[in-house]
C-alpha cells in the first residue's frame, strides 16, 4: 500500500495530484451527492471531449495561461531573432564596461565588467535555455513514457525490474547527480541536456506507470483484449491517448524545471563555457553584486518570467485537461 | 389538515437551482412523526438533491431561490448557520449511499460516534464511549466492546452502514433521512439494513425519509410515496397502491418495467414495458408506456453438442504474499441458443468465471471447451478466431467505451484486427449492427460522452456483436442502469438472441433479472457453484439454504413468499 | 498496541526494500567513478605543477588507481563494508571524515528550510483551500507560482543585495562571526543571523510546493463523502477542516516531504555556494572544481542514503497517520 500511494503521489510535485488521485478512485463522482450513473453523464460529458476543442477553449479563456503563452512566445521569438538582432559573439567586448541600464542608448540594459552587451546576452541566453529545456524534456519524456508504459502495462517481473531502476534514480538526489554527470561528461549544451534528461525521466516513468495501471483495468481495455487486439494497438490506441493529459501538463513543468537546472549549473560554472547563458551571466555578475547588482538582477528576471510563463501554461493545461478543481476556481 | 402536533416536516414549493438549471422544481411534501415516506425516482430525478436541501448540505454553488422547509414549526431555510448546525445530527440525521467512503478512514468508528454525542449532548469522554458501545449493540455490530476501536477499513460494507446508522441515531433524532441506504450493498445485507432502519424507527419513534430508486424497497418499507421525475413531483400515493393500475402513467410504467421475483415473468412469455417520455407541443412531458409484442423464440436445442463446456475450472490470484482462490472447480455446460444465468453476491467468483472463459485471466486447472475446441491452452494467435465467436458485454456503460474514440472507430477496430480489409464491407457491417441495436446511423461520428447510459450500453452491445459471435457473456449488463432503461436493454437482448441465434451467459446479482432472462440458473457463493437448476425449479424449490436466503431477501421477506408460491 | 506494530512492520518492509536500491546505487556510483576522465593523480600533479611520469605512477600505486576495474570494484565494496568511502588525495584525509565534518552544516540548513517550508506552506495552502476560487486564493496562488519559478541561487543573491548590502541587517555569507567569542544565547543568535538568508532562499521553492500541494489535497479531501457525513453531524466548518480534512490531507503531503529531501540536498548545493555555507553542497562544488571524483561520488552515495532514511521516516509518519498502512492482510 505504501509503495502504491508513494508511486501515485510521487509523480510530479504538484500538478498531477488531481489526475493521479483520480486514477486511484475512478468512481469518485464530482457531483458528490449523486452517484447514480445516469446523473453522471451530464458531468462526464464536459470532462472528456476527444477532439480537444473544449480543452483548448478552456485553456484560452484562462487569463493566466494566456499571459504565459504570450510571454513564452516572446521568448521564443527573442531566441530565434537573436543572431539577426545581435550578430556577432555575445561574449565579445562591444562597449565601455559597467554601463548601467539606460546610461547609453546603444546598450539599453547596460554592459558588464568586460563591456559585453547585457541585452544581447539575454537574447542569446534565451536560445540556450530553451534549447536545453526542450531537448531535455523531449528526451526525458521519451525514455520515461517508454519505461513507464512497459512497467504499467505488462506488470509482473517487467514491472518489478523497471520499478527498481526507477527507484534507484529517484533516490539519487537529482541535482547532485546532475552535477556529477556534467562534471564527468564535460559540459556542453548537449551533455547538459542529456544529463537533465537522465535525472528527470524517472518522474515521467512513475506518472506514466500509474496512469497505465489505472487505465489498464478499465473495461474498454478489457474489451480490447477480449476482442483480440494485440499489445501495441492496446498500448498506443487505447491506453496512451487517455494517459496523455497529465503527461502534457508534466511536460510544461519539465521544461521549466530543466531551464532552472541549466541556469543553476551555469551559475556554478558547470554550463557550456562557449555560449552565453542566463545562469552564467548571473554567475559572472555575482562578484560585483555590491556595485553592479543589475548584472545579476536582469538575467534572473529573464529566468523567473520564462519559468513562470511555463508554469502558468502548465496550470492552465491542468485546469483545462483535468477539470476537477476548476469548479472551485471559477 | 392534520393536527400540528403530528406533522414533523413540511416541505413547500422547494426549488433547487444550479446556475441556470433547476434540478428540483416546486417540490412539496410532508412527513409525520413516526412515519416512513419514500421519495422514489430514477437518476436525475432530483431526489437526492431534495434530501440534501433539507439538511442545507447542498454544494456551495447551489441556491434555493424559493420554498419553505418547516421542521417542528421552524423554517430551516431561515436559520443561521450556527442554528442549523444544532439541528443537524441532533434533530435531523442522515445516512448516505456509499458506506465505503462515508466514514473517515483515519478515525476509529468509536470516535466517530463519540464525536456527535459530545457535540450535541455534553457527555464526558467516558460516558460517550459507553454510549457508543451501546449504540453499536443497538445496530447489531457483534462484539461491540472490541470493535469500537476498529477503523472503518476493518469492517464490511454492511457493518459500515450500521456504523453510519449508529452515528445518525446517536442523539435520537426526530427525522432520519436515508439516501439510497442499501444501493451499494448485497441483497441479503440490504434486507437486514432496511429491517434495522424500520426497527429503529419504531423504537425511537422517528420519522423516516427514504430516498430510493427501488420500487420493491418502497412498497415494503414505506407508508407513503412521492414519485419524482426530472425535478418534478408527479404524484404522491400510499405505498400499498404503488402497483395498482390507476396511477400516474410514469408510476405505472416504472412499476411495469421493474421485474419482481414474485411475478415470475419470463422472456419466453412476456416482453417488458418500456416508458417513453416525450415533450408535447406545450413543452409538457407526455409519458407513454409501450409493451412490445411478444416474440416467438425457437426452443433450445438440447440434442446438439453444447456450445460451451467448462470442467473443474479453477483460478487463483497471487498477490505478493498470499494466494486467493477466486474460482474453485467450476463445472457448467451451455447449450446452443440457451441463456444460462449466473447469480451471486459480490465476491462470489462470478466475474472471475466470465473472465476465465474469455481467457482474460489464466486458469490454474480445468478445461474450457468452446464449440468443441479446447481453448485453455491456446496462445494469442490461436485464440484470435475463437475470440470472434466469443464476446462480452460489460457492466459500466461509462467505463467500457474509450472516451477518446468515435463510435465508428470503436466498432471498426475489431473488424480491422480481425482482417476485414475492405472499407466498404466494414461500413456495411457497422450500419447493420447499428440497426440491430436500434441506434441511429448518425451516432457513428459521435463520441461516447454524447450518449446516455442506455445508449452507451447499446454501443457496448454493438461492439460485442460486430464480429458476429455465437456466444455472448453478459457481465451485469443492466445493473448500472435505471429501471426503465433496464427494460429496454433486456428486451433488446432477447430480440438479438432470436434474430442472431445467440447463446448467453448472463451474470447478475439481481435475481429478478436473472429469473426473467435465463433458461437455466447457476448460483455461486464463495468462489463455488453451489446450485444449478432450470429457471422455474430454482425459484420454487431451491435446494440450498443460501439460495433460499437470496430469494427471501430479493422478494422482501416473508410477506412476499406467499405471492411466490401462487 | 496495534499502531506500534503497524509502524514496525512498515519500517521493516521499507528497510528491506531499500537494500536492492542501495546496492544499485553503489554499483552505479562505482561505474560513474570509472567513467570520470583522468584521476586524482592527474589533478594533484597538475596542481603541483611538477609532475614526472614516475611520481604520477607512485601516486597511482599509492591510491590503488592502477588495478583492473573488477579489482577496484571489489576494493571499493570492501572499503564500503568498513564504512570507508576512500581517501581524498586533495584534502589529504578520508572522504568519510571529510563528509562527516560538513554534514551537520547541511543538515541544520535543510532542517531549518524544511521547517519553514512546511509551516508556511501548510498555512498558506489551508488558507487557499478555505478561500478557493476567491480573491485570497487567487492572489496566493500567483505568489506560490512565482516562488515556484524563482531560482534559489538568484533569490539568494537578491536577498543579499537587500538585507546585507542595502540594509546591512544580516551577514552575506559564512556560518558565524569569525573570531567571535559569543557564548550561550548570544552564540545561538549569531548562528541564527547567518542562517536566516540561506534557509529562506532554500525554503521559498518548497513553500510554494507545499502550499500548492496542501491546497490540492484539501480540496480533494473536502469533496469526499465522509466530510459530508461530518457536516451532517452538525460540526462547524473549522472543526470539520481541522479534525477530518487536514489529517487526511496530511497523508499525501508527508509523502511529498520525503520526496523533497533529495531535491533539497540539490538546492543546498547551490545555496551553500552562494552563501559560502560550510556544508556538503559547498564541498561538492569544491570537489567538482578540483576534479576530486572520490569525494563527489562519496557525497552522492551518502546523500542517497540520507534520502532513503528520510523515506523511512516518512513511511513511519504515514503508518502513524493512516491506519490502513502496515495492516497485515
Amino acid at each position: 500500500m505504501t509503495t502504491e500511494t508513494a508511486v501515485t503521489h510521487a509523480v510530479s510535485p504538484v500538478h498531477s495530484r488531481a489526475s493521479a488521485s483520480q486514477a486511484e478512485k475512478p468512481d469518485a463522482s464530482q457531483w458528490h451527492n449523486i452517484k447514480a450513473p445516469d446523473a453522471r453523464t451530464t458531468r462526464t460529458a464536459t470532462v472528456s471531449v476527444p477532439a480537444g476543442r473544449r480543452e483548448l477553449a478552456a485553456f484560452l479563456r484562462n487569463p493566466n495561461a494566456l499571459f504565459g503563452l504570450v510571454f513564452l512566445s516572446l521568448m521564443v521569438a527573442a531566441a530565434l531573432i537573436a543572431p539577426i538582432a545581435f550578430p556577432g559573439d555575445p561574449l565579445g567586448m562591444v562597449g565601455k564596461p559597467f554601463l548601467w541600464p539606460g546610461q547609453d542608448a546603444a546598450f539599453p540594459l547596460g554592459t558588464d565588467s568586460m563591456g559585453r552587451n547585457v541585452l544581447a546576452g539575454l537574447f542569446h541566453g534565451a536560445r540556450i535555455s530553451l534549447f536545453v529545456g526542450l531537448t531535455a524534456t523531449a528526451l526525458g519524456l521519451g525514455v520515461g513514457i517508454t519505461v513507464g508504459s512497459l512497467a504499467g502495462y505488462f506488470g509482473g517481473w517487467v514491472d518489478d525490474v523497471l520499478v527498481r531502476i526507477i527507484e534507484i534514480f529517484q533516490t539519487l538526489p537529482n541535482f547532485v547527480l546532475l552535477v556529477v554527470l556534467v562534471a564527468i561528461a564535460q559540459p556542453s549544451a548537449t551533455t547538459v541536456s542529456v544529463a537533465i534528461a537522465i535525472v528527470s525521466w524517472p518522474m515521467v516513468a512513475r506518472l506514466t506507470r500509474a496512469e497505465f495501471r489505472a487505465i489498464r483495468e478499465k473495461d474498454y481495455v478489457v474489451a480490447a483484449r477480449s476482442l483480440g487486439f494485440h499489445h501495441p494497438r492496446i498500448i498506443f490506441k487505447e491506453i496512451l491517448p487517455n494517459a496523455l493529459p497529465p503527461l502534457i501538463v508534466t511536460a510544461s513543468v519539465m521544461v521549466a524545471t530543466a531551464i532552472l537546472m541549466e541556469s543553476a549549473l551555469s551559475f556554478m560554472g558547470l554550463g557550456d563555457p562557449n555560449v552565453v547563458s542566463w545562469g552564467s551571466m548571473i554567475g559572472n555578475g555575482r562578484e560585483l553584486i555590491r556595485t553592479a547588482w543589475y548584472l545579476t538582477f536582469l538575467p534572473g528576471l529573464a529566468i523567473v518570467f520564462t519559468v513562470l510563463a511555463l508554469n502558468l501554461i502548465g496550470d492552465g493545461l491542468n485546469d483545462a485537461l483535468n477539470p476537477r478543481f476548476s469548479e472551485e476556481r471559477s | 389538515m392534520s393536527p400540528a402536533s403530528s406533522r414533523l416536516l413540511e416541505v413547500e414549493n422547494l426549488t433547487v437551482r444550479f446556475g441556470s438549471a433547476d434540478p428540483v422544481r416546486h417540490l412539496s411534501f410532508s412527513v409525520d412523526r413516526g412515519e416512513t415516506v419514500a421519495v422514489v425516482g430514477e437518476s436525475g430525478s432530483g431526489k437526492s438533491l431534495s434530501a440534501l436541501a433539507l439538511m442545507r448540505l447542498l454544494p456551495r454553488n447551489a441556491q434555493i431561490p424559493n420554498g419553505r422547509i418547516t421542521f417542528e414549526g421552524t423554517d430551516l431555510l431561515k436559520l443561521s448557520d450556527r442554528d442549523i448546525r444544532k439541528v443537524r445530527g441532533r434533530e435531523i440525521a442522515m445516512i448516505f449511499q456509499e458506506p465505503m467512503t462515508s466514514l473517515n478512514p483515519v478515525a476509529t468508528i468509536g470516535n466517530q460516534i463519540v464525536e456527535v454525542l459530545r457535540l450535541h449532548e455534553k457527555l464526558s469522554k467516558k460516558e460517550a464511549r459507553a454510549r457508543a458501545i451501546e449504540l453499536l449493540n443497538l445496530v447489531k455490530i457483534p462484539d461491540a466492546e472490541k470493535r469500537v476501536d476498529d477503523f472503518p477499513h476493518q469492517l464490511s460494507g454492511g457493518q459500515r452502514q450500521r456504523v453510519m446508522i449508529a452515528i445518525a441515531v446517536a442523539c435520537k433524532p426526530k427525522l432520519l433521512i436515508a439516501d439510497e441506504p442499501t444501493t451499494a450493498l448485497d441483497a441479503t445485507i440490504q434486507a437486514q439494513i432496511l429491517e434495522l432502519l424500520d426497527e429503529l424507527r419504531r423504537k425511537l419513534s422517528m420519522g423516516l425519509l427514504l430516498i430510493t430508486h427501488d420500487l420493491g424497497v418502497v412498497s415494503r418499507w414505506s407508508d407513503r410515496v412521492v414519485v419524482m421525475y426530472h425535478g418534478d413531483k408527479l404524484e404522491e400515493l400510499p405505498a400499498s397502491e404503488l402497483f395498482s393500475p390507476d396511477r400516474h402513467p410514469y408510476t405505472r410504467g416504472l412499476a411495469q418495467a421493474s421485474i419482481r421475483l414474485e411475478d415470475g415473468v419470463h422472456y419466453t412469455s412476456r416482453t417488458l414495458s418500456e416508458i417513453r417520455v416525450v415533450k408535447d407541443a406545450n413543452g409538457q412531458n407526455d409519458y407513454q408506456i409501450r409493451q412490445p409484442v411478444p416474440r416467438n423464440l425457437p426452443p433450445v436445442a438440447n440434442d446438439d453438442e453444447p456450445i460451451l463446456q467448462v470442467d473443474g475450472l479453477s483460478v487463483t490470484y497471487c498477490t505478493r504474499n498470499r494466494e486467493n482462490r477466486a474460482l474453485d472447480k467450476a463445472t457448467l455446460t451451455l447449450a446452443k441458443g440457451e441463456t444460462l444465468g449466473i447469480v451471486g453476491e459480490s465476491g462470489s467468483g462470478k466475474s472471475t468465471l466470465s473472465k476465465a472463459i474469455m481467457r482474460l485471466v489464466n486458469a490454474e486447472s480445468g478445461s474450457i471447451r468452446f464449440q468443441g475446441q479446447e481453448i485453455t491452452g491456446l496462445g494469442p494467435h490461436q485464440l484470435q478466431p475463437v475470440r470472434r465467436d466469443l464476446q462480452m458485454i460489460f457492466q459500466d456503460p461509462f467505463g467500457s467505451l474509450n472516451p477518446r474514440k468515435s463510435i465508428r472507430d470503436i466498432l471498426e477496430a475489431p473488424l480491422i484486427v480481425h482482417g476485414v480489409r475492405d472499407a466498404a464491407e466494414r461500413r456495411r457491417r457497422i450500419d447493420e449492427t447499428f440497426e440491430h441495436v436500434r441506434l441511429p446511423l448518425s451516432a457513428a461520428e459521435r463520441y461516447p460522452h454524447e450518449f446516455s447510459g442506455g445508449q452507451r450500453q447499446r454501443i457496448g452491445i454493438a461492439r460485442a456483436l460486430i464480429l458476429r459471435p455465437s456466444l455472448v457473456i453478459c457481465d451485469e449488463p443492466v445493473s448500472a442502469l435505471d429501471v426503465s432503461i433496464q427494460a429496454q436493454i433486456l428486451n433488446l437482448l432477447v430480440d438479438l438472441k432470436r434474430d442472431l441465434g445467440l447463446s448467453y451467459l448472463f451474470i447478475s446479482h439481481d435475481l429478478a433479472v436473472v429469473q426473467y432472462i435465463s433458461d437455466r440458473v447457476i448460483v455461486m457463493k464463495d468462489s463455488r457453484i453451489i446450485e444449478e437448476s432450470d429457471h422455474k425449479t430454482i425459484w420454487h424449490s431451491p435446494k440450498t439454504d443460501y439460495t433460499r436466503a437470496l430469494i427471501a431477501a430479493a422478494a422482501g421477506g416473508e410477506t412476499r413468499s406467499r405471492a411466490l408460491a401462487s | 498496541m496495534s499502531a506500534l506494530l503497524r509502524i514496525l512492520r512498515t519500517l521493516r518492509r521499507t528497510l528491506l526494500q531499500a537494500v536492492p536500491t542501495i546496492l544499485g546505487i553503489i554499483i552505479l556510483n562505482f561505474f560513474l567513478l570509472q567513467l570520470a576522465p583522468g584521476d586524482a593523480a592527474d589533478v594533484m600533479a597538475g596542481e603541483a605543477g611538477s609532475a614526472t611520469v614516475e611520481s604520477m605512477q607512485a601516486l597511482r600505486e599509492r591510491f590503488g588507481l592502477d588495478n583492473p576495474v573488477l579489482v577496484q570494484l571489489v576494493n571499493y565494496l570492501g572499503n564500503l563494508a568498513q564504512f570507508s568511502l576512500g581517501f581524498s588525495p586533495r584534502y589529504g584525509m578520508p572522504v568519510t571524515e571529510l563528509i562527516g565534518q560538513r554534514l551537520p552544516g547541511t543538515l541544520t540548513l535543510m532542517a531549518m528550510a524544511l521547517a519553514i517550508a512546511i509551516l508556511i506552506g501548510l498555512t498558506l495552502g489551508s488558507l487557499m483551500a478555505a478561500f478557493s476560487g476567491r480573491l485570497p486564493d487567487r492572489l496566493l496562488s500567483i505568489f506560490a507560482l512565482l516562488f515556484y519559478s524563482v531560482p534559489g541561487f538568484w533569490i539568494g543573491l537578491m536577498l543579499i543585495v537587500l538585507f546585507s548590502v542595502t540594509l546591512g541587517w544580516l551577514p552575506s555569507g559564512g556560518a558565524g562571526t569569525i573570531g567571535s567569542s559569543y557564548t550561550g544565547f548570544a552564540a545561538i543568535i549569531d548562528k541564527a543571523r547567518y542562517m536566516v538568508l540561506p534557509a529562506t532562499s532554500l525554503a521559498l521553492f518548497y513553500v510554494a510546493i507545499y502550499a500548492r500541494l496542501t491546497r490540492a489535497a484539501m480540496l480533494e479531501v473536502k469533496n469526499q463523502d465522509f466530510v459530508r457525513t461530518a457536516y451532517a453531524k452538525g460540526l462547524s466548518p473549522v472543526v470539520v477542516t481541522v479534525k477530518h480534512v487536514l489529517r487526511n490531507a496530511l497523508i499525501p503531503i508527508t509523502t511529498m516531504a520525503g520526496m523533497h529531501v533529495g531535491g533539497m540536498l540539490g538546492g543546498a548545493v547551490v545555496v551553500e555556494t552562494v552563501y559560502s555555507w560550510p556544508g556538503l553542497g559547498r564541498l561538492a562544488f569544491e570537489a567538482v572544481m578540483g576534479r576530486d571524483y572520490t569525494v563527489l561520488l562519496g557525497i552522492l552515495l551518502l546523500s542517497s542514503i540520507l534520502v532513503i532514511l528520510a523515506n523511512a521516516l516518512v513511511d513511519i509518519a504515514q503508518a502513524w497517520l493512516d491506519p490502513r498502512i502496515g495492516e497485515q492482510k
